[in-house]
């Protein structure tokens, strides 16, 4: 059996640990933003992309952020799904709004660089179109889980919807790879090291850090409130027992 | 290592700042719907917790009133 995280197999030890880290999480992220801000309107323009550079600081710290959240939901999935734990199905729940909000971000400022630099505002390339399709798949998640009265069910459900979307995770990544693509490819995280000169992908990881730590802190809220969503639907259940 | 901050994205001020005016208002969402979220339903648990705390209360029978002891 796979050993789950300790706050994730006990709700009351989650709910502590949460009530401090999500402000700190938080705080983290509002300084790790301004620094990265910072350094990212004090960087030089690009010899070719301009000023335009600068959507780089927010749009890929999203589209990193829209697959990493996704990887959270699956993961919470799975968990909910094997071991059929409550916690980890509020997880999975709370995660997708975020996710979606992460990738609709990347999918605009994208579309925001992409006219000036391409001339287009979108193009049915691999990156974007696999981009459009885990945005889609949050959207799907959303809605299943909505659609359902029962919890059970709802989680169930939601969770294989969630796992199928797992596929297209390595389909974004490497979609630069495996097909000609006008999106240029990875930059940052390649085995030979980033290719992107230091005054940006400074201000880019610190960028980056801030995301995730932002994610982290409306994560930990979201699922505190998932937690308290369902104490109280079974507070009422009983109530009309009575 | 970096001169003074530079605001001037012409010509490419009406793409840059779109973008950073559309982040802003999507973080300030999620983080207005997280807490607006997370309140609300502890807000509810708290008055049904106590609302059966109540019932309870008046369900459990009162005790019993023993006289004294005669001295």
């Amino acid at each position: 059996m796979i050993p789950a995280p300790a706050f994730l197999s006990n709700p009351e030890r989650f709910m502590a640990f949460s009530r401090w880290a999500a402000p700190m999480f938080g705080m983290i992220a509002g300084v790790l933003a301004l620094a990265g801000l910072s350094l990212g309107f004090a960087a030089p323009e690009d010899y070719q992309q301009g000023d335009t550079v600068r959507i780089m600081f927010i749009h890929v710290p999203a589209a990193w952020m829209s697959l990493f959240v996704y990887a959270c939901l699956g993961t919470a999935s799975f968990l909910s799904l094997v071991f059929r734990h409550a916690l980890a199905d509020a997880a999975a729940q709370a995660a997708a709004p975020l996710g979606a909000a992460f990738t609709a971000l990347a999918l605009v400022t994208g579309s925001l660089w992409g006219r000036p630099m391409w001339g287009a505002w979108w193009v049915w390339d691999a990156r974007m179109t696999s981009v459009l399709v885990l945005f889609l798949f949050y959207v799907a998640y959303m809605a299943l889980r909505a659609a359902l009265d029962d919890e059970a069910k709802a989680a169930r459900a939601g969770a294989i919807l969630a796992l199928v979307g797992v596929v297209n995770l390595p389909i974004v990544k490497f979609s630069v790879d495996w097909w000609n693509s006008l999106h240029q490819g990875a930059s940052v995280f390649r085995a030979d090291g980033p290719t992107v000169a230091d005054v940006f992908l400074y201000p880019l990881l610190l960028m980056g850090l801030a995301y995730m730590s932002a994610f982290g802190s409306l994560w930990l809220v979201r699922i505190r409130g998932e937690v308290w969503r369902r104490r109280a639907e079974a507070l009422a259940l009983r109530a009309a027992r009575a | 290592m970096f001169g003074m901050l530079d605001f001037d994205a012409s010509p490419y001020g009406a793409y840059v700042w779109p973008a950073f005016a559309i982040t802003a208002l999507v973080f300030a969402g999620m983080i207005a719907t997280s807490l607006a979220h997370a309140r609300r339903w502890r807000a509810r648990t708290e008055i049904l917790r106590q609302t059966a705390e109540a019932a309870e209360a008046a369900r459990r029978p009162a005790p019993e009133i023993q006289e004294a002891p005669a001295p």
